[in-house]
């Protein structure tokens, strides 16, 4: 039960194109056996319980037209689903990591679920950033842990988020900074530098910041226009395009923070969801946008980057009474980039009958999340097995890292 | 030396013009006799609903929406039905056949915006109104700290929103000056921190509801007592001191939607945990409410409360590392009367340290609309302010977990944050045109705290407007 197609393939086939040529001409730059080179992560964060089977199919399911009527992907037209393998098809408006898919360089994790086991998005969100099994802690984030460990050049560049304030992911004892979207209009040159006169003279803590904040918006500016820095688009995804950009060319300096963190909140379809054509296609157009700058403007690192692109919970497999669906709970999780083993879908699948279905509603989780993380940060920033069981995500210890997310 | 900038500035919203002079030659005095007033930090001259209106407010709309919801679900159904005669009758009430979607949509939009979005909205203009014009600004600061130390939050969901001022009119504001227990009681009996820590299901599993249903504890609530609201952290308790803290708190929720007193504290025996409780070494054998409420009142009293709030009350007004002879004096005036918070207000006051520290707290978004509204004499309009506070992160009411808003220094001036600041100021400058001499108005604001160096820059600026930017983002006005 799809409407019309209104989307515009053409042109938007075109500049996803494009975005992919740049990155195919990254160098790789690893040598095999050894960590990734100096490393990037950047973390997605979807708030709001994303429905992994309207972004990740799981066509091959017998189950998956009956279960899921109302909200399948099309099968044929312009708008049909993007074939993954003879399991999986990928949302349509994911043109941009499908073709980072095709080149190995996207993997996808169905059937995921942090250890938040009910149905709250502040708490399932807490759990997920903070990476302790319960919700309720809020000093630090798993993230900001993970980074406490690593070198201390590392450290020293801290993280970044794009936010009016520090993510609980990134809060912690690592320094983390922030750059926001421009809220309001700038003021004139001249007001800036006699206020950074009058701090230099006063205040060097205030100086400080000041002048770092000049210089992180002189190098987005400066930084070479792209072919994806066009107005296609609603204005929302305009701006997550802008978001992504800033966030990628802060990190892609070689002094540059190590790890990231992006947010894309409004997954929260419990009405006229539409994996297509509704709110949940306007969404994923936003998601695509923001995956395909990055990977358009990581370029020179882009072969050491992963982007992880993670929910705090699924939603309910049928569709509810309002055309949407009610908060579930396993999901999927998705790896991009240079650094990622790709070009698969990795699955123990449940299965959508009845029966296979978590308290009689929801996907059930077959993967454990911080696997995934576990995995990632053992193998890309080559973070000790205890330190991620103990450290990172406490209590965490019978959860194996998964093996072989990226490229060595 | 007790100024009038630091009596306005550390322990208010900054000066209006003109305000400095009441303060002059007795700044503590003046403070002291304001904490001194009954009644001080009520806010009930703006006409909010209390929790029990609130609640028959919010019950009788969910009330709608959900017959709604049942209508339109009939309704479809029989579309859907080879069954002719629902569709007849569906034909002689409505006339025509609308779609069912659209009916739905059509008569929910006529049910008009939800009361708890409008009700939020009117708690937090009432707040800057009081703010802008407050004559008794630590009163106000004081209130704000307790609200930040019992933190709740809208954010949680759309049912809390139309609370979470009620929370600070009812369990803060008529404690602020009380004892620490009256306003622990009060905050953890308080609907809205029921609700926001899940308190209001938790069940004890051999409680009749539990042994019936299959229920259990919740132990979200317990937590925040123990590691927010009173021994802190490091305070001493275990795991096993917060489950059975938990155990002690089942049972304290509130009346539902169909009850005669929605929105009001409710206990639920048959949800309570029988047996004793053992928290902090202490057994606790009482039956039902009872026990909670002795638990709380000897929380309330331990000395690691009296460590822990000094600390954050010395963070929060004085900075990230104050002197411990402050915490010291603070801790031990709680202990000494009991938990007495105007004791430990004029205590506050009274220390040396709060008149000599400098200025190193960067003022939160918030307390900077307030602080520029009031250096202005700047009218904001609710709109104005919530594009602002939402692009700065500091949303009213909404704290982004029960820890409360960050209270570091300079939490808020982070890199690019600052910046953002200057480009506000200066389109707020540009926008209340403020008339009159720009350095005139920043010596009726920060007296002789303005520096030199700043009124050099504002004498040297090229135009009024640059002046007066320079001044509020200078940082004798950007720190207190």
């Amino acid at each position: 039960m799809t409407t019309s197609p209104r989307f515009r393939p053409s042109r938007r086939a075109f500049l996803a194109g494009a975005g992919t040529f740049a990155a195919w001409n990254a160098i790789p730059s690893v040598a095999a056996g050894a960590p990734v080179r100096d490393p990037r992560l950047i973390v997605v964060l979807m708030l709001g319980a994303m429905d992994g089977l309207a972004l990740v199919a799981p066509v091959g399911d017998p189950q998956y037209a009956n279960a899921r009527e109302g909200l399948l992907l099309p099968d044929s037209g312009s708008e049909a689903a993007l074939p993954l393998d003879s399991m999986f098809a990928l949302n349509p408006h994911l043109a941009s990591v499908h073709a980072l898919y095709r080149k190995r360089e996207a993997l996808f994790v169905h059937a995921v679920a942090s250890p938040y086991r009910s149905r709250s998005h502040f708490d399932g969100q807490e759990v997920l950033q903070s990476g302790y099994e319960t919700p309720g802690h809020v000093r630090s984030g798993w993230l900001n842990r993970a980074l406490v460990g690593l070198t201390a050049r590392e450290v020293q560049t801290g993280g970044l988020a794009v936010a009016a304030q520090v993510p609980l992911l990134l809060r912690g004892a690592a320094p983390a900074k922030i750059w926001l979207p421009k809220g309001f209009r700038d003021t004139t040159p001249d007001t800036r530098e006699r206020l950074m006169d009058l701090y230099g003279q006063t205040d060097p803590q205030l100086s400080a910041r000041l002048a770092e904040a000049l210089r992180l918006e002189e190098e987005i500016k400066s930084g070479k226009a792209s072919m994806l820095n066009g107005r296609e688009g609603d204005r929302a995804t305009r701006e997550f395009r802008g978001l992504a950009r800033a966030a990628a060319r802060i990190m892609n300096r070689d002094a540059g923070p190590r790890v990231g963190v992006l947010t894309l909140s409004g997954w929260d379809t419990h009405a006229a969801e539409k994996p297509v054509a509704g709110r949940f296609g306007r969404q994923v157009v936003r998601l695509d946008a923001i995956l395909g700058t990055l990977a358009d403007e990581m370029a020179e690192h882009w072969s050491a980057t992963t982007v992880l692109v993670i929910t705090e919970f699924g939603r309910m497999v049928r569709m509810n009474g309002t055309h949407g669906t009610d908060h579930g709970t396993a999901t999927v999780a998705m790896l991009l980039g240079g650094a990622v083993n790709g070009g698969r879908v990795v699955s123990d699948w449940p299965g959508l009958a009845e029966k296979d279905l978590y308290e009689g509603r929801d996907l059930r989780p077959t993967t454990d999340l911080r696997a995934i993380v576990k995995g990632i940060l053992a193998e890309q920033f080559s973070v000790p097995d205890r330190a991620l069981a103990e450290k990172v995500f406490p209590g965490s210890g019978a959860v194996r890292p998964m093996a072989g997310l990226i490229r060595t | 030396m007790t100024d009038p900038v630091t009596a306005t500035r550390r322990f208010g919203y900054g000066a209006r013009p003109g305000e400095l002079d009441r303060y002059r030659g007795r700044a503590r005095q003046r403070l002291l006799e304001e904490i001194d007033r009954p009644g001080i930090a009520l806010l009930d001259d703006h006409g909010l609903p209390s929790s029990a209106e609130i609640g028959e407010t919010m019950g009788g709309y969910i009330a709608k929406v959900r017959a709604l919801k049942l209508k339109y679900k009939r309704r479809k159904k029989s579309l859907v039905d080879p069954d002719g005669e629902t569709m007849a009758d569906g034909n002689m009430a409505g006339g025509t056949t609308e779609n069912p979607d659209a009916a739905f949509r059509r008569l929910r939009k006529a049910l008009g915006r939800k009361p708890s979005r409008l009700i939020h909205e009117r708690e937090v203009e009432a707040r800057i109104e009081r703010l802008r014009t407050t004559s008794t600004a630590f009163v106000e600061r004081w209130v704000s700290f307790w609200s930040g130390h019992f933190a709740v939050s809208a954010r949680k969901n759309g049912y809390l929103r139309g609370f979470v001022g009620a929370f600070e009119r009812e369990a803060i504001r008529p404690n602020a000056f009380a004892k620490f227990e009256d306003l622990l009681v009060a905050s953890t009996s308080h609907p809205a921190m029921l609700i926001y820590l899940d308190n209001i299901r938790s069940t004890g599993p051999n409680s009749p509801k539990g042994l019936e249903r299959g229920r259990g504890l919740n132990e979200n609530l317990a937590r925040e007592v123990l590691e927010l609201h009173t021994l802190g952290v490091d305070g001493g308790y275990s795991q096993a001191d917060v489950t059975a803290l938990a155990r002690a708190l089942t049972g304290w929720s509130m009346a539902g939607r169909r009850s005669d007193t929605p929105g009001l504290f409710r206990f639920r025996p048959d949800a309570h945990e029988p047996g004793t409780v053992t928290i902090m070494g202490v057994e606790y054998p009482q039956p039902d409410m009872a026990q909670a409420r002795q638990v709380l009142g000897d929380l309330a009293r331990h000395p690691a409360t009296a460590r822990h709030l000094a600390t954050r009350i010395a963070r929060h007004f004085i900075s990230e590392n104050p002197p411990p002879a402050l915490v010291g004096r603070l801790s031990k005036s709680f202990a000494e009367t009991g938990g007495d918070l105007r004791a430990l207000a004029r205590t506050l006051i009274e220390a040396e340290e709060s008149w000599s520290e400098p200025a190193r707290k960067v003022l939160p978004p918030y307390d900077l609309v307030i602080n520029c509204a009031r250096a202005l004499g700047w009218v904001p309009r609710p709109r104005q302010v919530r594009r602002m506070l939402r692009t700065f992160g500091q949303l009213p009411m909404m704290p982004p977990s029960p820890a409360g808003w960050p209270d570091g220094d300079e939490i808020w001036a982070a890199s690019d944050a600052l910046l953002e600041r200057l480009d506000w100021t200066d389109q707020l400058v540009a926008r209340v045109r403020p008339a009159g001499d720009p350095i005139a108005r920043a010596e009726a604001v920060l007296g002789g705290r303005l520096s030199e160096t700043t009124r050099t820059a504002m004498a040297r600026a090229e135009s009024p407007r640059q002046a007066f930017v320079l001044f509020l983002m200078s940082p004798e006005f950007q720190r207190r």
